[in-house]
């Protein structure tokens, strides 16, 4: 045998939809270019989220000896000079292409020469050791690392080992037996026991049963089940699989709405690898199960991801949540026992089997085991999506993961759960990430949206902005969320525009308390969260607005621009005013014509002096 | 079989059973809107709230199993607040009105847009009969009534009011020109006996309606003839008397027992009515005029002297200028009758000043229209006789004092209960008169009613004949063993302002005909008379389910004001109507074309608020509910699906 070539170098860069919307497929498609055109010894991989929403497009380079580079907010200009720390052009013609190559590029622009360092993160850079150190990967396992779609990676990745051993050599009661013991929780929102929702539908007479994977994500600024449907289509219908087994279904469903192609395109293509491999299908991994799976698209109605709409769309009806009982555990899809799990709830499946419950068990807090993904989004300088242990605290996430807020603002509070879920202040950040301890502050685990506030963010148009969303998605069945939360939204927005009357706090808290106590489905039950979390913690808030001022200067109607004395008469900010509201007078200090001004805040943005002051 | 408690209560029901079931196996009654019996719940309105023991949220319990060991509330205040919240939600976004305005004007109620919609369908019977029903009096009344509902008549913002005292007045004149006017169905005998104290207004009506109910009636009267203050204090050219004992011989064909020239204290007392019969209702009216309080007030005639012998043919002199004392309709009565009994001029000094008389707005330009003169805010404070005749020296509001120089006085300034009569009886009076409990028309004694101008010191007939329907719904419950809550008082869901285009809208409703006929005096022309009736109101309201609970849980429709559904009329289907801003989203229709399968079917449109309910793709209802239309109307809580109106079937 002749000598072993040298490995080649490994470039991966994530294609997941926001990687691509923040513009990863040109550097992908540069990468490509490039490596042709240099006839360069390197494989380009596409490769799941890494989670770093906040240094994308992300290209990382693995060289034959493991040592690993990783390159931040890379542009396609810059691909050229990166590859060139890393890979030579191989041959004559390669070399030539790619010095010629280079050289016209240069000249066409101007040869500004970007440094490949400039891109660099390295391992011990403090802020992404930061951010990625206080993770811990279970659902998100392998990431960065493994293209989505190849399932033989999957396996080298010790993928669908846990299935073939629950269906190899563990029975249906071990299997449920391993989930209760891990403690896992549905990851969806309310954190039901999934050990015993698991044993709910296993216990059910019949022979017809079904298994649901819930990727109806709805939630605004969550994005945490497309990722991992975009990731990982692998891990989940393993996880799928395994409560199939467990629960005794032959045939599962992919809930995942129209809005996400590119999972639903993944996951499909999951499906028929792992079909074409015996993994799935009539006779799974050669045990004489059979286990048929399908995807059915939702058209992007939030109330669908409540469990009985969900079942009420698969089966072609308009999604409307009916009353349980009966759950879908007893009566389900088509009347048969279901089980209805989220994305992120399959995905802990396979590594509590393979790993063990004990070792799951292990992670977390009293009641709360194993990790959870969240989508951390708002004012934090490092937003992304991170998965951490159960328990680590909120100030851990927003200050050390997150990076905390923009110098010179304070942190103020995290909208955590989505519209369903609440705001807990900064004071209170030291609260752990734990079911119980966040329902206690008025919030919900939900399923892991987690926007960071500012100063600068007023929350009662937080309130208002969710209490408008759920109104809109409000699916109107029952009277109180449909006309309830229409007359709660009627007061916010009376708030926000000043308009607000004194007697508008105890009718918002009255007409809470009515549609949390009242409403058939959770989105009803939990719509005045935002509101009611917002009202303990910052009432002073609320009465401020009724006074006529947003503390937060955010509100348009309740704020005015004015220039102050260190105005230098530069004009800028008349220049780029859409309204007309600012004379252009050079020289001479400016003055903002508020009837005019529609407070779009430009004119702040480009004052070199700090002259424009926001006064409410 | 399952065993659960409610309110305390044990009860078994049969396995799969609802908490709703349970209790009304009990005999609880939870209200329901969106319940259909045959189809599933729907469990959308949640009125049917309950509290379960052990859970912190309320269920619906219309669609919640019953299950052993439950322990259910129905009936905590916050089971009654979040029912009464429900409700009103509902009603922020229902856009109705349950009564016409002309209806909800009328003190007696008269159904007005009912008894338009009988002459439309050209049957003046079952017309006659809803206007002696409503009115007891309906062709006096025609002639006598201050038409408050004529004011409130929404035609008048496209041309003129209907004619409504006119179309009724025409409609009893019908009858009675027919020989007998025709008795209403009459309900089994009770063996209750009622005695009425008065044969006024307000005690023939009550005789009227307890007669109906199967009630034994006796009527007492210190006169010969029936009839009260309209057979002895109004002229005849005003009430003819054959009229008036035309309308009033219903109550004595249909059995009631009248004891005339019996006067309560000196032939009878109340311990013997008390004695004899189950209620006694005191309509005994106010018969004593006041005597003006001013000097020289022998010289001034009382008006009810003066009219008693007008009426009764005995010559009167009015010649010369006659001044009338008053600030009542009354006055304005007198007045009227001078000027037509010989007065050569005649001057109403009114004590009151003009904007505080709305009410007799009409009945004074009539008046001023036959000659009548008024000075308003004046009150005289003496007479003196000259030799001329009699000079009246009046406080003329902010204008010093005002002399009138006539011939004669009459003082018509309000009229007395018989205090001293009553004090005897042990009757307590205010400063009206009888003292009664407003709502159930109540005095302190038990199983005595009064009513009429016994109470108010006078009114309009009107008022009167309301009294009557409202004390005899009184009497009917205390005899009954029911509770006395005098008349229902439903909830009345209005418009309140409309936009300028809602508001044509409902002007534009029909192609009916313009023009206003002050005087229909055939058939044909009160029919076209009725078509001009915009048909205001709900015509199902007496049956509507969501007005209903929400009187039941004492709503206020008023509490979330905000935005609403707009108002959208749809009557492509040939056997219903549909009014979409009435609908409060229960999805019955949807359900019921679901199930039935016979039809396109009906389906939610979008989400939110602004969920509506129509045929898919914006499709005709025909093809969406085919000969489902009509199970549709009739599972409707709301009447916004509603049968078609037809001939000869009534509302």
């Amino acid at each position: 045998m002749s000598e072993a070539r040298p490995q080649p170098v490994e470039i991966r860069l994530g294609l997941g939809s926001c990687c691509v919307a923040s513009g990863s497929r040109a550097v992908y498609d540069a990468v490509a270019d490039s490596v042709r055109r240099m006839n360069a010894d390197a494989v380009l991989r596409q490769a799941g989220c890494v989670g770093m929403c906040h240094r994308v497009p992300l290209v990382e380079i693995v060289h034959p000896d493991g040592e690993r580079f990783m390159y931040g907010n890379v542009t396609p200009d810059a691909v050229d000079g990166i590859l060139t720390q890393h890979v030579r052009p191989r041959g004559v013609a390669g070399g030539v292409r790619h010095y010629a190559s280079r050289a016209w590029k240069m000249l066409r622009r101007d040869g500004a020469w970007q440094k490949p360092d400039r891109f660099a993160i390295t391992a011990v850079e403090p802020q992404a050791s930061a951010f990625l150190t206080p993770q811990q990967r279970i659902v998100t396992e392998a990431c960065g690392r493994m293209d989505p779609t190849d399932a033989q990676e999957y396996r080298s990745f010790g993928g669908y080992t846990a299935l073939e051993r629950a269906v190899g050599e563990m029975g249906r009661d071990e299997v449920i037996e391993q989930v209760l013991a891990s403690g896992l929780r549905g990851r969806g929102g309310a954190g039901f026991a999934s050990g015993r929702k698991w044993r709910a539908v296993a216990d059910q007479p019949g022979d017809v049963k079904y298994v649901i994977c819930n990727g109806d994500e709805g939630d605004p600024g969550a994005f945490m089940d497309r990722m991992l449907l975009e990731a990982y289509p692998h891990r989940i219908l393993e996880g799928v699989a395994i409560a199939a087994y467990a629960v005794g279904a032959r045939e599962a469903v992919f809930y995942i709405r129209q809005e996400y192609p590119l999972a639903v395109q993944r996951v499909q293509a999951a499906i028929e690898a792992a079909e074409a491999l015996g993994i799935l299908g009539e006779n799974v991994l050669g045990t004489g199960t059979e286990l048929r799976v399908s995807i059915k698209q939702g058209s992007g109605a939030f109330v669908c991801g409540e469990e009985t709409a969900l079942i009420a769309s698969i089966e072609g009806r308009r999604g409307m949540p009916r009353i349980r009982p009966p759950f879908p555990a007893e009566r389900g899809l088509h009347e048969r026992p279901t089980l209805v799990s989220n994305v992120e709830t399959f995905a802990s499946v396979p590594w509590i089997l393979r790993e063990g419950a004990d070792a799951f068990a292990a992670i977390g807090t009293g009641h709360s085991k194993g990790t959870k993904v969240f989508s951390l989004t708002g004012k934090v300088a490092r937003g992304g999506l991170i998965e951490v242990p159960m328990g680590i605290t909120i100030r851990q996430i927003v200050e050390d993961i997150g990076g905390g807020v923009k110098a010179g603002r304070r942190f103020k509070a995290v909208q955590i759960g989505g519209p369903s879920g609440g705001c807990i202040p900064a004071e209170l950040a030291d609260t752990p990430v734990d079911y119980e301890a966040l329902n206690e502050l008025g919030a919900i685990m939900g399923s892991g949206g987690l926007v960071v506030l500012d100063e600068t963010d007023c929350m009662v148009e937080m309130a208002r902005y969710f209490i408008q969303f759920t109104q809109n998605e409000s699916c109107g069945k029952c009277t109180f969320c449909r006309i309830g939360t229409k007359r709660m939204l009627e007061i916010l927005n009376r708030l926000v525009a000043g308009r607000g009357r004194r007697e508008d706090l105890d009718e918002l808290e009255m007409l809470a308390g009515h549609i949390t106590r009242s409403s058939l489905c959770g989105l009803g039950q939990t719509a005045p969260n935002p509101v009611l979390t917002t009202l303990k913690y910052f009432r002073e808030e609320y009465e401020a607005h009724i006074e006529g001022r947003c503390p937060a200067r955010s509100c348009p109607d309740l704020i005015r621009y004015e220039v102050n004395d260190r105005c230098i008469g530069c004009t800028n900010c008349a220049k780029v005013c859409p309204a007309d509201a600012i004379d252009e007078a050079p020289y001479m200090k400016h003055w903002i014509d508020p009837a005019a001004c529609t407070r779009c805040d430009m004119c702040v943005q480009v004052c070199p002096s700090e002259a424009i002051d926001v006064v409410t | 079989m399952p065993m659960l408690t409610i309110d305390g209560r044990e009860v078994n029901v049969p396995p799969g059973a609802t908490v709703l079931e349970a209790a009304e196996q009990l005999g609880i009654a939870i209200p329901t809107l969106c319940r259909v019996e045959g189809l599933a719940p729907l469990s959308s309105c949640f009125v049917c709230l309950v509290q379960i023991e052990g859970q912190r949220r309320l269920r619906p319990s219309c669609a919640t199993p019953a299950e052993d060991g439950m322990a259910v509330v129905t009936d905590s205040d916050e089971v009654r607040d979040a029912r009464r919240t429900s409700v009103e939600l509902l009603l922020s976004d229902h856009l109705g009105e349950c009564t016409a305005p002309c209806e909800i004007s009328c003190p007696a109620g008269f159904r007005i847009p009912q008894f338009m919609q009988r002459w439309m369908f050209g049957e003046p019977e079952a017309a006659a009969r809803i206007a002696r029903d409503d009115l007891v009096f309906p062709e006096l009344l025609g002639r006598l009534c201050p038409r408050f509902c004529e004011n409130m008549c929404r035609r008048s913002d496209r041309d003129a009011p209907l004619s409504i005292a006119r179309m009724h007045r025409y409609s009893a004149e019908r009858e009675i020109k027919g020989g007998d006017v025709p008795l209403p169905e009459v309900a089994p005998a009770t063996g209750k006996r009622i005695a009425i104290v008065g044969a006024g207004p307000t005690g023939l009506t009550a005789a009227y309606d307890l007669l109906r109910r199967g009630h034994a009636v006796t009527v007492i009267d210190q006169e010969e003839q029936p009839g009260g203050i309209l057979r002895y204090s109004v002229d005849n050219v005003r009430v003819p008397k054959d009229v008036l004992a035309a309308e009033a011989d219903v109550v004595r064909r249909l059995g009631a027992e009248l004891r005339m020239n019996t006067r309560l204290g000196r032939d009878v007392t109340l311990e013997q009515l008390r004695g004899e019969f189950d209620a006694v209702l005191l309509a005994i009216g106010a018969p004593t005029w006041a005597r003006l309080d001013c000097e020289g007030a022998l010289f001034a005639q009382s008006a009810g002297d003066v009219m008693r012998r007008i009426v009764a043919g005995e010559p009167v002199d009015l010649e010369g200028h006659v001044a009338v004392v008053g600030a009542g309709h009354e006055a304005v009565e007198v007045a009227r009758t001078a000027m037509r009994r010989g007065a050569s001029r005649v001057t109403v000094l009114c004590p009151r000043p003009k904007a505080h008389l709305p009410l007799l707005a009409r009945a004074i330009a009539d008046a001023e229209a036959d000659g009548v003169e008024f000075k308003f805010g004046c009150t005289p404070t003496s007479i003196i006789r000259n030799d001329d005749g009699l000079i009246v020296t009046a406080a003329h509001r902010g204008a010093g004092d005002l002399k009138t120089h006539c011939h004669r006085v009459i003082a018509a300034d309000g009229r007395n209960v018989e205090l001293d009569l009553l004090d005897a009886q042990g009757i307590a009076c205010g400063t009206r008169g009888i003292a009664v409990d407003r709502r159930t028309l109540a005095t302190a004694v038990s199983g005595v009613f009064a009513g009429g101008d016994a109470v108010s010191g006078g009114g309009f007939l009107v008022r009167a004949v309301a009294y009557g329907h409202a004390a005899a719904d009184s009497i009917h419950q205390f005899v009954s063993g029911q509770i006395v809550t005098g008349p229902a008082r439903p909830l009345n869901v209005r418009y309140g302002r409309l936009p300028a285009e809602e508001a044509s809208s409902l002007l534009a409703r029909t192609d009916n005909p313009a023009g206003r006929n002050d005087a229909p005096a055939s058939d044909p022309a009160a029919v076209a008379e009725a078509k001009r009736c915009l048909m205001c109101g709900c015509r199902e309201s007496h049956k509507c389910q969501l007005r209903d609970v929400a009187t039941r849980v004492d709503a206020d429709f008023a509490r979330f004001a905000g935005q609403r559904r707009a108002m959208n009329r749809d009557e492509s289907h040939e056997s219903v109507i549909y009014e979409s801003h009435k609908c409060i989203v229960c999805g019955a229709c949807v359900a019921i074309c679901e199930q039935s399968q016979q039809a396109l079917g009906l389906t939610y449109i979008g989400r939110g608020f602004d969920v509506r309910i129509s045929a898919p793709w914006e499709g005709d209802l025909a093809r969406a509910m085919g000969d489902l239309a009509e199970r549709c109307a009739d599972a409707c809580p709301t009447s916004a699906i509603v049968r078609r109106p037809r001939p000869g079937e009534e509302a």
